[in-house]
């Protein structure tokens, strides 16, 4: 089990590393000029020359490539007088007389749009992207499995066919679509009696200039995100109760002379959790991905409108830092959730 | 006696033809053009005849037979018949089933461009995807009932071939290789292949095909698909259709490959793959002919829900706007469009409308 972890996390960290390569060197090697695009129009070759000097675009794409993961790696040996080490957080112990060995947190670098560094920017991004996912993950889960439920009870009933119709058409609904349907509806033409904002986020500046929550801006995101992951747990709940009803220990229980009420909730739920729980948090991660659109659609400054707008600028360090968390986030999952099999299935054994 | 009955072709085959042959029809007779026709911008895929001002040189050809019904383009048309509600008439005479948006164009003629674009994708990406899986499937499964054996210098050449390709496939994308290059590559790794084999006769290792689609997967797993678009249209800032097309087929491979792989080796374990193995038969006859046809059912199921993700992924990024650029109109952007001006909920509501049903369309599709 331990070393079955240690092997996934291992690949994981591969993939991590090929992606940061990848990304970083296609990205890199495209035409466009990072030195002219922080500058504009207005600027002489002297200073272009001087900040492509600074961004280091003068070396080899190789060194750069090097120089880019020297940055991003937690363990690091330099010069004690290189300048870079002032952008590291961290901490330094020396070596030698010129070498020094740093721990620090990855260093994304600075954005060439605005000169902020990106760690910074994906700090402000982040929790809102995670609060937003994690939020429409609750509401799901738990509409979901009362769903799953009721249509697992009342098995061949109108309330089943209803349900799986409803689920059938929320999976091929895209998330913006369901996000444009609510903002239309309850946040255009209903807004007189909801009182909702078309477009908004969680952090927001009100008259006095002062940040405030506004959790008002959450709820149709959240509703909006939601949709797609409820019609999944729906049925991925009906079926595992259904497979669990056909077993032989529901009839055991049931010539006991247990009351269908015991049997369906302290019984049949209890094993029929296990795929459950396992489908959800698979879904967290999509969901994840999944915001970019709903977060576009509200302008809701999370993880998705920061990486589409950096996109559109060509601000490298922001979309190369955006995309390698993502992808962490999305290994680090995937090793979670194929150890929560595990974890919730005694029978499942790793070697 | 026993009668064997004929098994009848199901009623949803002849359905689908309906369907399309009644589509055509409608076209023919709406649009005196044929169907697809080469254009000075390429392919031009407008089915309807999309315009009725005198100054398009389509309908200025007086031996053109006018259509019976006048469809207005989706073009510009500022004045006062701009954001008109759905089922309303213009100044000019033409019904406008879905209404206009602010510069007048008409949204029916955009969902239909939409339409096509739509099931255009998603078929091509369905049918491309599957056949180059399911090549990749059985010659996995096949290779891991058979082994190939090899001899230990041939694999780590093998090895490096493995690691070495892809990058000279980056390169050839980003135009630092040619054609010429990778046919010296090409010789030079059989060569190689050849020689080895001359010199190095004990052969104890065996060639690992089958795992191949199987890093392929892992690799390409945990990897958000939706990130990969992205870095990939901010690499190459425009992309054409058939770019988008080859994309989101590398994108679906892996799992495509995967998928049937494992469907294929519950099949190679089957008494009949080797009773045709015992009697001699070629490779290539027992895959074409013993293996794929028994994958058809799963291809089909694959096809289908491959069909219905290609047309979201490409919704979405027109939505995102950031898709492909050109003469066509996609469902994405019309929505994006109905975003951006909410007064016009008919812009939005007909494409989400559409998007939502081939998406279902396709899914539901290898139930016939």
């Amino acid at each position: 089990m331990l070393l079955y972890a240690i092997r996934k996390l291992a690949y994981g960290f591969l993939i991590i590393i090929t992606v940061a390569c990848t990304v970083s060197s296609i990205i890199y090697l495209s035409p466009v000029d990072p030195a002219r695009l922080s500058f504009g129009q207005l600027s002489d070759a002297g200073t272009v020359e001087a900040k492509r000097k600074a961004l280091g675009l003068d070396q080899p794409l190789p060194v750069q490539l090097l120089y880019y993961l020297r940055d991003l790696s937690p363990v690091v040996v330099i010069d004690k007088n290189n300048p870079i080490l002032e952008s590291y957080s961290g901490v330094m112990f020396s070596m030698s007389s010129t070498k020094t060995f740093v721990i620090k947190w990855p260093y994304l670098r600075e954005s060439f749009q605005s000169g902020r560094p990106v760690a910074e920017i994906l700090k402000e991004a982040i929790p809102l992207t995670m609060i937003l996912a994690f939020c429409s993950i609750l509401l799901a889960s738990l509409l979901g499995i009362i769903l799953g439920i009721l249509s697992a009870v009342r098995h061949g009933t109108w309330i089943e066919q209803v349900a799986m119709v409803v689920s059938t058409i929320g999976y091929s609904l895209p998330s913006y679509a369901t996000a444009i349907f609510f903002a239309i509806v309850f946040a255009y033409l209903l807004q007189p009696l909801t009182g909702l904002h078309l477009t908004g986020s969680l952090l927001e500046v009100n008259d006095q200039g002062d940040w405030i929550i506004e959790w008002k801006n959450l709820i149709l995101p959240v509703v909006a995100l939601g949709l797609r992951p409820v019609s999944i747990i729906t049925q991925l709940t009906r079926s595992a109760m259904l497979d669990n009803m056909m077993m032989p220990y529901v009839r055991t229980a049931r010539a006991k002379g247990l009351s269908s009420t015991v049997i369906t909730y302290l019984h049949v739920l209890k094993n029929a959790m296990n795929p459950i729980i396992t489908g959800i948090s698979g879904w967290f991660a999509s969901l994840i991905t999944g915001a970019f659109f709903v977060e576009n659609v509200f302008n809701y400054r999370g993880l998705g409108v920061i990486t589409v707008k950096a996109l559109l600028d060509f601000d490298i360090p922001v979309v190369l830092g955006a995309v390698i968390f993502t992808c962490v986030m999305f290994v680090v999952i995937n090793i979670l959730v194929d150890l929560l099999y595990s974890v919730t299935d005694p029978r499942i054994k790793y070697s | 006696m026993k009668t064997t009955k004929l098994k009848k072709k199901t009623g949803s085959v002849r359905l689908w033809w309906i369907i399309i042959s009644a589509y055509i029809l409608l076209k023919c007779l709406i649009n005196p053009q044929p169907v697809v026709s080469i254009g000075n911008s390429g392919l031009r895929l407008g089915l309807f005849n999309f315009s009725n001002d005198i100054s398009d040189p389509i309908n200025n050809d007086i031996l053109t037979i006018q259509p019976l019904w006048k469809v207005s383009a989706y073009k510009t048309h500022l004045g006062k018949d701009s954001t008109l509600p759905p089922l309303k008439w213009d100044s000019l005479g033409n019904f406008h089933l879905m209404g206009t948006d602010h510069l007048g164009r008409d949204v029916f003629a955009g969902f239909i461009c939409g339409l096509e674009i739509a099931v255009l994708i998603g078929l091509f990406v369905a049918v491309f995807t599957c056949l180059v899986s399911l090549i990749l499937g059985v010659i996995g499964a096949y290779f891991e009932r058979f082994p190939l054996h090899i001899s230990r210098p041939e694999k780590v050449l093998w090895i490096i071939f493995a690691f070495i390709s892809p990058l000279m496939l980056g390169w050839s994308i980003l135009g630092a290789m040619t054609f010429i290059g990778w046919i010296w590559y090409l010789i030079l790794f059989v060569g190689l292949v050849l020689i080895f084999r001359k010199v190095f006769r004990t052969k104890n290792r065996i060639l690992p095909i089958d795992t191949f689609n199987r890093r392929f997967q892992e690799f390409f797993q945990p990897l958000p698909d939706l990130v990969i678009l992205l870095v990939v249209l901010a690499i190459f800032d425009k992309i054409s259709f058939i770019g988008l097309i080859l994309i989101l087929i590398i994108l679906r491979l892996p799992a495509g490959a995967w998928f049937l792989q494992g469907r294929a080796q519950q099949i190679v374990h089957l008494p009949h793959i080797d009773q045709v193995s015992t009697m001699g038969v070629s490779v290539w006859r027992i895959m074409g002919l013993h293996i794929m046809p028994l994958l058809k059912s799963y291809s089909v199921v694959f096809m289908s829900l491959t069909a219905s993700r290609a047309i979201l992924s490409e919704s979405a990024l027109s939505f995102l706007g950031i898709g492909p650029t050109g003469e066509w109109m996609s469902w994405g952007s019309m929505i994006r469009l109905g975003l951006n001006n909410m007064n016009m909920w008919w812009v939005a509501l007909f494409p989400i409308i559409g998007l939502v049903g081939l998406s279902l369309l396709f899914r539901f599709w290898y139930k016939d």
